[in-house]
């Protein structure tokens, strides 16, 4: 057999994946990739109250070592950690991650971690701003944050700025907000606005000022992302707890590109890193263990087949000019626990 | 009588003391570890600070820290913003433990943060507050200027770890440089003085280690075998020993360049009891009077100094006018009186142990001395322990 031949056969066989296993047990969800590909944090649900953080070293699509857990400073007694949460990711650009925490039974907050190096550090300190945050989103070029505290005692997006280490409030509004996400130029922000019963998208510059509505309609329209001019986000505007992926181009503009699609956790709809494509599970059963990837415009859509049960929570990524897709997955009907699992998917897109 | 048997009980107590003190400090030890664990899971990190520190001490009375108790130590300065701190407990952990974690963090904070030693002199007027080129987002790095900023605002100095970077302190611009242990040293100089400026890479500046110096303690001087002679105007007719006295220095030390620096010292010596021998053959052996009023000297010291933080060296020549009244009760076996002049050295180790009060940029501390002031006949080697205070180095 030559070279060529074997390089043939392996573009031709499907994209078997590396599974991420951790000792603890509980559901694998919400997988996030570094911006560079070079770490994978995931949550471990195990569904009586804690909620464990993990971050994988990955080289060309491989786990390597053992995933390192984020500990929260003094959530470990001689009780253990039960009951902590480490949960919601997002990597900063300057690398480390982000995430929420609370030790057993406590506060929500914000930490920022740089696996690896020392434990997670609390972000803001309840002396700027109290209350449970969530929801933290970081400007493109990292230097202003936003996310949401009930200090109020409903949802509120603040913005806290690096170079004065100044929180403020980013709009004052009597209703609940959610899920903000800044555009790639970093002045404006879009997020969910609890109203009338439902959720709809509204925009607001990040630097203050009114909010205009994007995108309103029956159910929820939640968990907005920018991808370039577009915002990409979950609706279950069709009802019987459904959800769709839909693509707004501008204020009162709605297109569906996909239907039925399985809610992540708690995961936006995932873009690849080039923003064109958004990637995602299926609800129908017959379909489930395939991932869809679909263009922003809707025009294409690929199926890679994982060959597993329930696919959900994809996240894309490129790394050392390949693209790797991680998602998680039961591997078989009747299984515990979801799995995460990595698929090189090179060439694809 | 007193029975046997109610001495066995003291007997025994006395016999177990050390074994007693050792299982006191191990479950003094047990206490804080609980205690530690127990403040941690409440996120009281400065109790947990206290009591690692506690537990530190106990390792003067042989008990070991585990790399966990270490491990709490870490976390607390984490808390509190002392990067050093962390980076030196992370150190001690792994040299009870080696962990490749652990190793990863002390890698970690070296490629991260860099040495600073900031000192603003006290008579500085101007503005020092430290400010960072940019604000980091990790709130790690965050703590640790802010850390910083509180003490050089409070104390005017700041020993420690700062994230790699630029920074200014009052008009001084500096650079942070990771991997390196080498403290960026920045030191804001009162303008009357005309510290030395920064250089172009704005990052080394030097304290002038410049003021006060005082001495003053016990002395212990003996005076060596002599020849019977007469030397200017005192005689000497003895072989003398001598007992505990007094010495008390005033001077100024002027600075020189980095780490060195020139005392200049006057003062007095003596106050000793005289006594003498006799000088006869036979050496009948001390002959002690107690009216004698010993010998009495006044010296110049100048002597170069060598610094380095709070230790300071300095040594050089001294040169003493002696006056001597020791006679002994049998005259005829020979005295030690009248007044002379003496070349000599002296030799002085220094360690500051706290600022002066009331005495600005000025350390107080111990120092041990010693010397030697000889004539052409007789030579007195001395040596002191002094309460002493020396400009801030």
């Amino acid at each position: 057999m030559t070279a060529l031949s074997c390089i043939a056969l392996a573009a031709a066989l499907p994209a078997f994946g590396a599974e991420i296993s951790v000792a603890a047990k509980g559901h694998a969800s919400n997988p996030v990739w570094s911006t560079d590909g070079s770490m994978l944090a995931f949550e471990v649900n195990d569904y009586s109250g804690t909620i464990a953080l993990f971050v994988s070293k990955m080289s060309n699509g491989n786990p390597v070592g053992t995933p390192s857990k984020g500990e929260l400073p003094g959530a470990t007694s001689q009780f253990g950690s039960s009951g902590s949460v480490g949960a919601n990711p997002s990597w900063h650009p300057d690398g480390p991650l982000m995430f929420e925490g609370s030790s057993a039974g406590g506060t929500m907050r914000l930490y920022f971690w740089q696996p690896g190096a020392g434990m997670p550090a609390e972000l803001l300190n309840s002396g700027q701003i109290s209350g449970d945050l969530t929801w933290p989103a970081v400007s493109p070029d990292g230097t202003v944050l936003a996310f949401v505290s009930d200090a109020t005692g409903k949802g509120d997006i603040y913005i806290w700025d690096r170079a004065t280490n100044a929180v403020r409030q980013a709009m004052t509004s009597p209703f609940t907000e959610a899920a903000p996400r800044f555009n790639s130029g970093g002045g404006k922000l879009v997020f969910s606005r609890k109203n009338q019963g439902g959720e709809d998208l509204f925009v607001v510059p990040s630097a203050g000022g009114q909010p205009s509505p994007l995108v309103g309609g029956n159910g929820d329209q939640t968990r907005p992302v920018y991808s370039g001019g577009n915002v990409v986000f979950f609706t279950s505007e069709r009802g019987d707890g459904k959800f769709d992926i839909a693509v707004s181009s501008g204020p009162g503009k709605k297109k569906l590109v996909a239907k039925n699609v399985r809610l992540p956790v708690r995961a936006s709809p995932a873009l690849s890193p080039d923003g064109q494509w958004i990637a995602y599970g299926t609800a129908a059963a017959e379909a489930g263990g395939y991932i869809f990837i679909t263009k922003v415009d809707g025009s294409q859509t690929i199926k890679i087949n994982t060959q597993l049960v329930a696919a959900g929570e994809p996240s894309i990524t490129q790394s050392n000019g390949r693209t790797f897709l991680a998602f998680t997955a039961l591997p078989g009907e009747g299984a515990d626990w979801r799995r995460l699992h990595v698929m090189d998917i090179t060439g694809k897109l | 009588m007193m029975r046997l048997s109610r001495l066995l009980p003291v007997a025994a107590l006395v016999a177990s003391a050390p074994a007693w003190g050792a299982s006191a400090a191990e479950a003094e030890y047990v206490r804080l570890a609980e205690e530690t664990r127990r403040l941690a899971s409440r996120n009281a990190w400065r109790g947990v600070e206290a009591s690692y520190l506690k537990m530190l001490e106990l390792e003067k009375k042989d008990v070991k820290l585990a790399a966990d108790d270490h491990m709490f130590g870490v976390q607390a300065a984490t808390q509190l913003g002392s990067i050093f701190d962390v980076y030196t407990r992370l150190l001690a952990a792994n040299a009870v433990e080696v962990s490749a974690e652990r190793t990863a963090q002390i890698k970690a904070i070296e490629a991260t943060y860099g040495r600073v030693d900031l000192d603003v002199n006290d008579k500085f007027e101007g503005n020092f507050a430290l400010k960072p080129a940019t604000m980091p987002f990790d709130p790690t790095q965050r703590k640790a200027i802010e850390t910083a900023q509180r003490r050089v605002d409070s104390e005017r100095k700041f020993n420690g770890m700062l994230p790699q970077g630029n920074y200014t302190i009052g008009d001084t611009a500096f650079t942070v440089a990771a991997n390196s242990l080498e403290p960026a040293h920045v030191y804001l100089a009162p303008a009357k003085r005309g510290g030395k400026k920064p250089s172009d890479g704005g990052n080394v500046a030097v304290r002038e280690r410049t003021g006060l110096r005082v001495d003053l303690g016990a002395q212990w001087s003996t005076m060596g075998a002599a020849e019977i002679t007469t030397e200017g105007s005192s005689t000497v007719s003895s072989a003398a020993e001598a007992a505990l006295g007094g010495r008390a220095g005033v001077g100024y030390e002027l600075f020189l360049t980095d780490g060195w620096c020139l005392a200049l010292q006057g003062g007095w010596h003596g106050g000793f009891a005289g006594s003498t021998e006799g000088n006869s053959d036979a050496f009948a052996g001390p002959v002690r009077d107690e009216s004698s009023l010993g010998i009495q000297s006044f010296y110049g010291w100048v002597a170069p100094t060598w610094y380095r933080d709070d230790l300071a060296v300095t040594f050089g020549p001294t040169y003493s006018y002696v006056i001597v009244n020791a006679p002994a009760e049998d005259t005829t076996l020979g005295a030690l009186s009248g007044r002379l002049t003496a070349g000599g050295g002296a030799l002085s180790l220094f360690y500051g142990l706290f600022d002066t009060p009331g005495l600005a940029n000025s350390r107080s501390g111990l120092s041990v001395a010693g010397g030697v002031f000889a004539s052409r006949s007789m030579s007195f080697p001395w040596a002191q322990v002094a309460f002493t205070v020396a400009p801030e180095g």
